[in-house]
């Protein structure tokens, strides 16, 4: 009897990570398809990887990136060669002791394999990437060991200007298999300590589950050298380069830094070359555009695809859009695009990128449904140059294509807010990611709003009259919307609100050097509407910067102090005040601003609300 | 939960009162009638043709007080007024009048025929503005006007189509419309309203009413019928009530009160004067509209008197 190839690791005596988790980080991701995410997540991984080893070269002296995505297929007697050599039989035989929902899978996938039907391969390769380097006794110096054998680690968190960085890639070319199932063949310099060049090794990950012997499994297991003395030890240089053929991938060599980098095989897998080629397009124009990178995908036929953004119907509207916000192109004077983004301010003193918006000719929508009107979308991105979400907006009858560019200095905090599969920016406070990093990203989406709303309302025509005007209708409405004619202005209606709130001293500008601060003072006392009981209140004073022509824009330092009355009050924070207020009573509030720039408008806002019982529960 | 809030804007320059009195008081006058600042919807044919003037409603006196209070030379600051086309965004400038010149123009008119036709052609409509404006650079001082461009004090007037409400004349709702609304079949009306009301400056780009298509055409048959007055009263008040609690809402839910909402905000304009109409504080029609949407209801009624309507509509039957 011939000694296993696949090894299938034991669940540790005290717990552990299930294999299956790496295959489920991205199921039931409805918006991105298993095409997107292979392009999206294998494309950033290596893209990272080539980056990092041009860091700080000349752009003349970078190592050129290249990305191959090669479809195979064997028949007959390959076939036969290739499921024997790869062992996919001792992970078919393990399936049946697995839990329903793998075995169904695995059922499924390999009655295909296991058909007359030619097997499918797909290999991913990139070159110009440092590859997989690092024995794997180097635990997490090795790249080799976060890449596949560690899940949701990669360390790239530190490093500025990556795509990745949680260490979930793997998850989407596990899904781009049918049977979780891939082989990583690695071409890198050599270490210090480590003088192999080339590695391979397999893994397949599935869920956990006790196996025929009983033995309790993680539901991970590896494909390694036999000749290693332990298991799950990866092929290297010439028995790597043997193995390797055997399955079918071409040979990689670590002689130069042109040819350095990973193939990633996968079994089974679960994309066709031309949907592969349009989510390349889709999610990686900006850098495709930008020649940072050559992408390349050869179908089983020998047909070669590239990728052409120009003639992809949904990514076309946005290229003259980035032309303008990356600054290659100016705006133009007749009407249809504008850099929404020159009249920003910074956010917690930090510059948060570019973006421009255009309207999109019908020709361009030609395949889009606009019954109704269009919804405006914007393309989002760092400076990996992948797109990280096509954010929509609301429908409105222009339609408008936009594109965000975040600055190098806003880049890590957004990556920082961003989930696993990176499809978003998260503006939600959260624990786990520093304040700046969501303020910054609640930034973002709120100037894009604004921008675009401002954009539409200067670029709409007069809406199509082809509605039914009903006359009595439409005079009463009218009545509401129409402008104020002159004519004494009545005061205004006195609240049936309990509160009422004043400005006793108006909000007054005052200089301090070059810089100026704004001071004012407000009184808060319960009207005649008011029940005789005591209120809880909070008293906040919200400052604010405001951008060009905007109502509102980035929030300022201001404090608050009690002037007068302040037996029952206390200040819990700069700009917030807690107590009691009875009637007849009046508080008064003193708000004083930090300096800010001499020429910027600014508008103060106090507001009070009345605690009741939960709030105040809330507030502790 | 009860919240009331204050707020102001303050710009980063003393002694702009002036400046800033003059142009509250300064008057667009369309045909004849005088307009305040604003947003103002005038029948198409009038956007396109109507005489238009600005009445300032000062004099040079005063202007040369107000640049002298901002501690602006009157040689270095003009009134000007000029107009920006809507969609075409093609600008010019009507007057351009240095404050240290005498002859100044209480009243400007604007002809239509002399003036750049991009900007009062454009069938979207065009913003004027009045306004006191720096014209020299000043040496750089904390609390002054200093940069060329810096207005002391403007008055903006956005004219705007009345098609642009004709979203407010309803859509048909027709099967297949109720199917995308996922509506039952015999549903007779529907009002949809966006999300982001509280962005928009023509509160009907976010609103869609949809009425019953055959209903729609018996309305428009005879709309001097008194039931078809009635119906369309009866759409009316439902239209307004939802818009109402609909803005209530989404203050709400954004944390906001009516004060941070831009007056150019349509929603903003729409509760200021339908509580004004009601004689009513805007924040407790809010309340009203948030709380008791069935009083918000009768009030909106009583604004247009229906009892009366459907009185004189069964008196006729």
């Amino acid at each position: 009897m011939t000694s296993p190839l696949w090894h299938w690791i034991e669940l540790q005596k005290l717990g552990g990570a299930s294999g299956g988790l790496a295959g489920k980080v991205f199921k039931g991701i409805d918006t991105l398809t298993a095409s997107d995410l292979l392009a999206r997540e294998v494309i950033q991984n290596s893209w990272d990887a080539s980056r990092k080893l041009n860091a700080g070269r000349a752009k003349s002296k970078r190592v050129p990136f290249i990305m191959e995505f090669k479809f195979i297929e064997l028949d007959g007697q390959d076939k036969a060669a290739f499921l024997k050599v790869a062992g996919l039989s001792e992970i078919y035989e393990e399936s049946k002791s697995m839990k329903k929902s793998d075995a169904e899978v695995a059922e499924e996938s390999f009655a295909s394999i296991n058909s007359k039907t030619p097997l499918k391969l797909l290999v991913c390769s990139d070159f110009g990437a440092h590859g997989l380097y690092g024995s794997i006794d180097m635990g997490s110096d090795s790249i080799l060991f976060r890449a596949l054998y560690m899940f949701g680690d990669t360390g790239k968190a530190e490093e500025d200007g990556t795509g990745g960085s949680y260490g979930f890639g793997k998850s989407a070319f596990i899904r781009g298999s049918g049977i979780q199932t891939v082989f990583a063949y690695s071409s890198f310099a050599p270490l210090p300590g480590d003088k192999v060049t080339r590695r391979l090794v397999g893994t397949t990950y599935w869920g956990s589950h006790r196996d025929a012997k009983g033995r309790d499994l993680e539901g991970r297991a590896i494909y390694g050298d036999p000749g290693a003395g332990e298991p799950g030890i990866p092929f290297e240089d010439s028995s790597a380069d043997a193995l390797a053929a055997k399955l079918f991938m071409d040979k990689r060599t670590a002689s130069g830094e042109e040819n350095l980098g990973t193939s990633l095989l996968l079994v089974h897998p679960q994309v066709e070359a031309e949907e592969l080629i349009e989510s390349i397009e889709k999610w990686w124009w900006p850098a495709l555009v930008d020649n940072e990178m050559e992408v390349i995908v050869h179908k089983a036929d020998g047909k070669r695809l590239v990728p052409r953004p120009m003639n992809n119907s949904y990514v076309r509207p946005f290229l003259k859009a980035y032309e303008l916000t990356v600054g290659r192109s100016k705006q133009s004077n007749v009407l249809q695009e504008s850099l929404i983004s020159s009249s920003w301010q910074d956010v917690e003193g930090i510059s948060i990128g570019s973006a421009a918006l255009r309207v999109a000719s019908d020709e361009e929508l030609a395949s889009e449904e606009s019954e109704g009107g269009h919804f405006p979308r914007i393309a989002l991105l760092r400076s990996p140059k992948m797109i990280i979400e096509y954010r929509d907006f609301e429908r409105r009858r222009v339609a408008v294509r936009g594109v965000f560019v975040a600055s190098n200095e806003a880049d890590g905090h957004l990556r920082n807010t961003e989930p696993a599969q990176h499809s978003h920016w998260d503006k939600k406070k959260s624990k786990e990611i520093p304040a700046v990093s969501t303020a910054i990203a609640d930034a973002v989406y709120s100037k894009l709003s604004t921008g675009l709303r401002k954009f539409i309302e200067e670029v709409s025509p007069t809406p199509p009259n082809e509605r039914e005007t009903l006359s009595v209708f439409s005079e009463l409405m009218r009545g509401l919307l129409a402008g104020k004619k002159a004519g004494p202005t009545l005061p205004p209606r006195p609240s049936k609100m309990p509160l009422e709130i004043h400005f006793t001293k108006q909000p007054t500008v005052k200089a301090h050097r070059d810089q100026v601060f704004t001071e004012a003072i407000f009184k808060i006392s319960l009207g005649p509407n008011a029940e005789k009981k005591p209120y809880d209140l909070r008293i906040t004073a919200d400052f604010q910067i405001l951008e060009e022509e905007s109502d509102s824009g980035e929030s300022w330092p201001c404090h608050v102090t009690i002037a007068k009355n302040s037996a029952n009050f206390e200040v819990i924070s700069t700009n917030e005040l807690v107590g009691q207020i009875k009637v007849g009573e009046v508080i008064e509030v003193q708000v004083k601003s930090d300096l800010y720039d001499r020429n910027w408008t600014s508008k103060l806002k106090p507001q009070v609300e009345i605690l009741i019982e939960e709030s105040k529960g809330a507030k502790k | 939960m009860i919240i009331r809030s204050e707020s102001r804007t303050i710009r980063p320059f003393e002694g702009l009162s002036a400046a800033e009195n003059i142009f509250s008081r300064t008057l667009l006058v369309i045909d004849g009638k005088e307009y305040e600042p604003g947003s103002l919807l005038l029948p198409g044919n009038q956007v396109r043709t109507s005489n238009l003037t600005i009445k300032t409603s000062t004099n040079l006196k005063e202007v040369q007080q107000a640049c002298s209070d901002a501690g602006v030379p009157h040689k270095s600051a003009r009134y000007v007024v000029f107009a920006r086309s809507r969609m075409l965004r093609k600008s010019t400038i009507i007057y351009d009048h240095p404050v240290d010149r005498k002859d100044f123009l209480e009243s400007i008119e604007i002809d239509r025929l002399a003036e750049e036709k991009l900007v009062f052609g454009d069938q979207s409509g065009f913003e004027i503005s009045a306004a006191l404006i720096l014209w020299d650079a000043l040496d750089k001082q904390p609390l002054k006007v200093s940069n060329p461009g810096t207005w002391l004090g403007r008055a903006r007037f956005r004219i705007r189509p009345e098609s642009d409400f004709s979203s407010f004349s309803p859509l048909h709702l027709d099967k297949p419309t109720r199917e995308r609304l996922g509506l039952r079949e015999g549903t007779y009306s529907h009002i949809l309203i966006q999300d982001d009301i509280l962005l928009l400056e023509d509160l009907s780009d976010g609103v869609q009413v949809y009425l019953d298509e055959d209903v729609l055409n018996l309305l428009l048959q005879d709309e001097s019928d008194g039931m078809a007055k009635a119906i369309q009263t009866q759409l009316a008040v439902n239209t307004i009530t939802s818009i109402a609690q609909c803005i209530a809402q989404e203050l709400k839910a954004s944390s906001k009160a009516l004060e941070d909402v831009s007056e150019e905000i349509g929603a903003s304009r729409f509760i200021r004067k339908l509580a004004a109409d009601s004689k009513i504080a805007p924040d407790d029609l809010l309340e009203m509209a948030e709380t008791s949407p069935n009083l918000l209801v009768s009030l909106v009624e009583s604004r247009f008197n229906l009892s009366n309507a459907i009185e004189r509509l069964l008196k006729e039957n």
